[in-house]
């Protein structure tokens, strides 16, 4: 017997409440298979989405014992032999029970075009444009995304800033930017770039999260060094990795001085000088003035040979 | 790798970035607990910076060569590294699996490094003084060293992303339901508080690119300890600790509540309960007073 | 009751549902469609098909060999203008949906690959890894979003569709969300909505896919056409009935019994595990039944052996099935064989429509798995069901936007919207009855699965109609559990049950009626094929004295039927 605690959100009371079920587990029931136990002999209001069963269409997301997981790709028993918690996604507005409303996600992945961008022309051709296996198995990784929304839920970034667009949407954009057929790279990358592409943490969360292995975390790092490129250092976000580039470069370890100036400008270093006046008094000066480590040399001996490539 | 018995616990040590510069205090206390813990740590002021998660956003074959440097110099000692940032961790745990699954990148190194008269032989293990603690040193072995114990406090670990992520780079601790921070915590005398945000972001890399998202990330970890009881959040990343502490009243500013919380670093708790003084750790560098906490332990 | 106003209403977002949107916005700016369905769209049971999707393409191939495996396939019940007609648009799919972003598997030239399948003389079926219809759903509803004349209505499930005067005017649809009942008012309507074996207990369908649409029309006066031929699919992973796709035979794969058997060499020399699917079906359930099946904790298995393809091929060509069977049962294809079983897996049948998918009942359409054109006849060929939703959904999606160039929005009666409020949340919802719906779908598919599946005999066929009938008046008296009004679950499933019920009683009667074997059909006191009583379509009228049967002929344009060797 497995214990699930489920946190069901009550859509009148607008709270969250816990039901507790005692499930027979036996090897080889899923989580989901456990929760349409419930449904059909212990409690016929407990609603969650489920369809395909098979890892593939993304309705049964939840989180269960802390882990964002598919429920219907997860064995009971491996999450544990005692008691289970089960909660609905975060980043979320709630509807009922385990179901949030998903237009939020849904609207952001439509706001990214995710479709194949080609002039009219090429779309009237009667034969396929040519890609290699190889052109494919750059860009086939990130074709697999189930739209489950589990990145969406662990991003601690949208937590705080629902403006940022989340691992899915993102990682959709790289998805066009780098199939060899799409015309629109250029754009596409422009768009992301000044809609918040830089706001990612670089936590992995979403890595973690993606029951499919697409790493979106890494998708959105590729990208930003894509953009680098593509589009050049016009975001905040770029100026801070060239220039925290730059820097090691000049000193081996980070003078923060210099790097938060390269960051922000001379306007935006005044404004933290308050907290520079605190810090210096409790004896964590910035100071701008800095030697280079021992063997500076061999850093910008690096630095060159790695230059243009 | 679990090493018992008369075993040398020698580290080439590695302390980042911070910990030389804005976060001196964290050096000072790994130096002072690493030597009564019977640690041994063996400096090379060579050792570059990891890369923050930031250069490999510009560069990333740069970002990779740089830290096989770093790992050459220890391996040419034949030493592991002790981290004391969950970043640098991360990264430098990044460059030893990219080194070894990626033979286009891995070739590519080679060569920049036999540049520098320098080669990797992809030899080095990288590990955070947590994971010392808990695989290498032991915590059964801590405990006997503890002569003030930690009754009393409620403290709330805070990981940080890249000791944790992604696991199969890090392979450390449970990513979604970590313990090695609790467990610490409970070794020490004092009680864990687990709060939602224990596993997420602190907010450090968006400070700079826009800083009222990095506010709320920050607040909101704050507010979550801080309900759950905690006198104070401990973090094994000096990253996390600027973001935490010194940007501390812009968070709570950022989630419009009052939150004071004091944030030790990692080796700062493991002093106290060793017996160390409080102004050796550094403690009176925190921008946030760790005055109560050191009241409640009655130091 | 709110009322949403939009040219086109397409019920059902999989293949055939968002390919006609795409094919309707085409045509002119000016139309507005509206794509209702009860999932979001990529959560469509559409992205469950892994094999291919068939086309002539290539120097070697033709029209009329595709056709002519397909008729053969079919056991010559298809109507050959039908067919004809698909084997010549399916490849320019196929483009188009390249020129769309599909990521179709590629030679080392660049060109799309295509790959050997079950029953067709040629490798024609153009594949995605082992995820086509994902990869083909994925690339349609990206596309879709492109439009500004699509508007989805997503988490509606539809109740009812109106008719009156003689044509179809609107429909009836609950927002999940809010609970609230909506009409809709149109001037065509296509049912996009899938096929039925929910109704069975060992299937591969997800659980949405319900078939509601085929009783929609069902009910509103349209005949459901040669709903007896389910396919039942070979390879379904016990005990969930999960689809593993025919391409792990399609690219190497053993079927073997107990003994250690390849057993398909009794049954299909030629073609071996890569006989059409009722051919495989049958001689799996007799090896069952003739006691050399595997005995697991879930029943008897058969297994399908992959570990002599090698880990490399297996990653490249069928990773998402070495995925799938790690994660349900803890076992890796590259060193242990897969336990299956055959599966119901395909309605040949469904709405009854002609080769321009309009159904009898002016201005409905119907395209996709519900819809029966008939493309499949008795049987149906693997990676023809993606290519037919594909063709006929942008027929549908055509010809509806023509029909509504030059159409005017009809009336909606307003006495049926007031009357389907009451049978829907009064009757229905407020039920007081004692029976549990979870129990009387138990119930229905545990009688499906026993007597209406591969072999069928008069006496368990007639048993089977009398038990569905005695469950469709138990579910007179079922009640819902969940009360709420907000996304209610519980409700959704009694609708669907509502809707099983019916595709039950018609599947059952149907194979009663049949007194011949053909394709998936086999009848065990009529095992041979009589081409002369038999060779017409079965056509099942809802009336409200019970399901009125009557036949239609089977349009032969240049294949005779001949025996059906393999």
């Amino acid at each position: 017997m497995v214990t699930l605690n489920v946190v069901r959100y009550d859509s009148e009371k607008k709270q969250y409440v816990t039901s507790t079920y005692k499930v027979p587990a036996k090897k080889g029931m899923t989580l989901l298979d456990a929760l349409l136990y419930i449904r059909d002999n212990l409690d016929g209001t407990l609603t969650m989405r489920h369809s395909c069963r098979m890892g593939l269409c993304g309705s049964c997301a939840v989180i269960a014992n802390n882990k964002h997981v598919l429920a219907c790709y997860t064995q009971l028993l491996d999450l544990s032999t005692d008691t289970i918690t089960v909660t609905p996604l975060q980043n979320l507005p709630m509807i009922k029970d385990l179901v949030p409303d998903l237009k939020p996600f849904f609207d952001r992945y439509k706001l990214v075009k995710p479709y194949l961008i080609r002039p009219e022309e090429d779309l009237r051709k009667d034969t396929e444009f040519l890609q290699s296996p190889e052109e494919l198995s750059r860009y086939w990784d990130l074709t697999l995304c189930i739209k489950c929304a589990l990145c969406y839920s662990a991003c601690p970034v949208l937590k705080a800033d629902k403006d940022f667009y989340g691992p899915a949407a993102i990682a959709t954009i790289h998805r066009f930017a780098i199939d060899s057929r799409d015309k629109a790279t250029k754009s596409r990358v422009e768009e992301i770039t000044r809609n918040g592409l830089w706001w990612c943490a670089r936590c992995y969360l979403c890595v973690e999260a993606c029951p499919k292995f697409i790493k979106p975390g890494e998708a959105i790092t590729d990208l930003k060094v894509l953009s680098c490129r593509e589009v050049g250092v016009l975001e905040r976000g770029a100026k801070h990795a060239v220039a925290f580039k730059q820097n090691i470069e000049k000193y081996g370890i980070l003078n923060e001085a210099n790097l938060i100036k390269d960051t922000v400008g001379i306007g935006g270093l005044l404004k933290l000088l308050p907290l520079g006046l605190k810090m210096a008094i409790k004896g964590k000066p910035l100071t701008p003035f800095q030697k280079p480590i021992p063997k500076i040399e061999e850093i910008r001996r690096i630095y060159e040979e790695t230059r243009g490539s | 790798m679990r090493r018992r018995g008369e075993v040398k616990l020698k580290y080439a040590y590695y302390p980042g970035c911070i910990a030389k510069t804005s976060g001196k205090e964290l050096d000072a206390a790994t130096r002072i607990v690493a030597e009564k813990m019977g640690i041994q740590l063996i400096d090379f002021p060579e050792f570059s910076c990891c890369g923050g998660a930031v250069i490999d956003e510009a560069d990333v074959a740069l970002n990779i060569a740089l830290n096989a440097r770093n790992l050459a110099i220890a391996e040419s000692q034949r030493l592991p590294i002790l981290t004391v940032c969950s970043t640098c961790q991360g990264m430098l745990s990044r460059a030893n699996k990219v080194l070894r699954e990626n033979k286009e990148m891995s070739t590519k190194i080679t060569n920049i490094l036999q540049k520098i008269g320098m080669q990797y032989n992809g030899g080095t293990e990288v590990k955070h003084l947590l994971q010392i603690i808990v695989e290498d040193y032991g915590l059964e072995r801590l405990r006997g060293l503890v002569t003030y114990p930690l009754k009393g406090l409620k403290i709330a670990p805070f990981y940080g992303c890249h000791l944790l992520r992604p696991a199969d780079v890090v392979r450390f601790d449970d990513p979604w339901n970590p313990r090695s921070l609790e467990d610490l915590t409970s070794a020490l005398g004092a009680e864990p508080i687990r709060f939602r945000g224990r596993i997420e972001c602190c907010g450090f890399p968006l400070l700079f690119i826009k800083e009222s998202t990095a506010n709320k990330m920050a607040g909101s970890l704050l507010v979550e300890a801080v309900e759950g009881g905690a006198d104070l959040i401990v973090t094994p990343c000096p990253l996390c600790h600027v973001s935490l502490d010194t940007f501390q009243s812009k968070a709570a500013k950022g989630v419009k509540k009052r939150v004071s919380i004091p944030i030790l670093h990692l080796p700062q708790l493991v002093g106290l309960a060793l017996g160390i003084k409080a102004t050796a750790l550094g403690l009176s560098r925190h921008m946030v007073s760790v005055k109560d906490v050191l009241k409640k332990i009655k130091r | 009751m709110e009322v949403h106003t939009h040219d086109i209403v397409i019920v059902g977002a999989g293949l055939a549902g968002l390919r006609a949107a795409i094919a309707a916005a085409e045509i002119s700016k000016n139309i507005e469609i509206a794509v209702i369905s009860k999932v979001y769209p990529t959560r469509s049971h559409s992205v469950c098909a892994q094999g291919g999707t068939a086309a002539v393409m290539r120097e070697g191939d033709s029209y009329d060999l595709h056709a002519w495996d397909t008729v053969k396939g079919s056991d010559f019940l298809a109507d050959q203008d039908v067919v004809e007609f698909f084997v010549k648009r399916s490849s320019e799919e196929i483009i188009r949906l390249e020129h769309w972003g599909m990521p179709w598997s590629r030679t080392p030239d660049g060109k799309i690959a295509q790959r050997p399948f079950g029953g067709h003389s040629f490798p024609r079926s153009c594949f995605s890894a082992d995820l086509v219809g994902f990869q083909e759903m994925h690339t349609l509803y990206g596309r879709a979003l492109a439009y500004d004349n699509i508007k989805f209505y997503d988490e509606w499930y539809v109740t009812s569709l109106i008719a009156e005067e003689g044509r179809a005017k609107g429909l009836t649809a609950i927002e999940l969300k809010t609970g609230t009942m909506n009409a809709f008012r149109a001037k065509a309507i296509i049912m996009a909505t899938g096929g039925a074996c929910r109704i069975y207990r060992f299937t591969t369908y997800s659980y949405t896919a319900t078939g509601d649409g085929m009783v929609l029309a069902y009910r509103a006066g349209v005949p459901l056409e040669d709903m007896e031929f389910v396919q039942f699919h070979p390879t379904g992973l016990v005990p969930s009935g999960v689809l593993i796709s025919e391409a792990a035979r399609g690219e190497g794969g053993y079927l073997i019994n107990r003994k250690g058997e390849r057993f398909m060499e009794r049954y299909a020399k030629k073609m071996m595990e890569l006989a059409p699917r009722d051919i495989v079906a049958r001689a799996e359930m007799t090896e069952i039944m003739e006691g050399r099946g595997f005995e697991g904790p879930s029943g008897p298995y058969i297994a399908l052996d992959l570990t002599h393809l090698g880990k490399e091929k297996i990653n490249e060509r069928l990773p998402y099935i070495r995925e799938v069977t790690q994660r349900l049962l803890g076992i890796d294809p590259v060193h242990e064989p897969i336990p299956i079983a055959p599966a119901a897996h395909y309605s040949m049948g469904g709405i009854r429509v002609n080769i321009k998918t309009a159904t009898p009942l002016p201005y409905l359409f119907a395209a996709g798995e519900c819809s029966c054109l008939s493309l499949h006849g008795a049987n149906r060929l693997g990676t023809n069901s993606t290519a037919e939703c594909l063709v006929f959904g942008a027929v549908a999606g055509e010809e509806a936007a023509k029909l509504a160039l030059t159409s005017e929005f009809p009336d909606l009666p307003k006495d049926r919207l007031v009357e389907e409020e009451k049978r829907v949340f009064d009757q229905i919802l407020g039920n007081e009855g004692g029976e549990r719906i979870s129990e009387i779908r138990m119930q229905m598919m545990n009688v499906m699965n026993e007597k209406v599946w591969i072999f069928r005999d008069e006496k368990r066929l007639t048993e089977a109609v009398k038990e569905i009938r005695a469950l469709k008046e138990k579910f007179k008296r079922a009640k819902v559990e969940d009360s709420s009004k907000v996304f209610n679950l519980g409700l959704i499933n009694a609708l669907e049950l509502d809707s099983m019920l019916e595709l039950a009683e018609v599947t059952a009667l149907s194979a009663l009626n049949r007194r011949e074997s053909r394709g998936a059909h086999f009848r065990v006191d009529y095992p041979q094929r009589d081409d002369a009583n038999w060779l017409k379509h079965t056509l099942v009228y809802y009336t409200v004295d019970g399901p009125r049967i009557d036949y239609a002929p089977v349009t032969i344009t240049k294949w005779q039927p001949t025996e059906r060797k393999y």
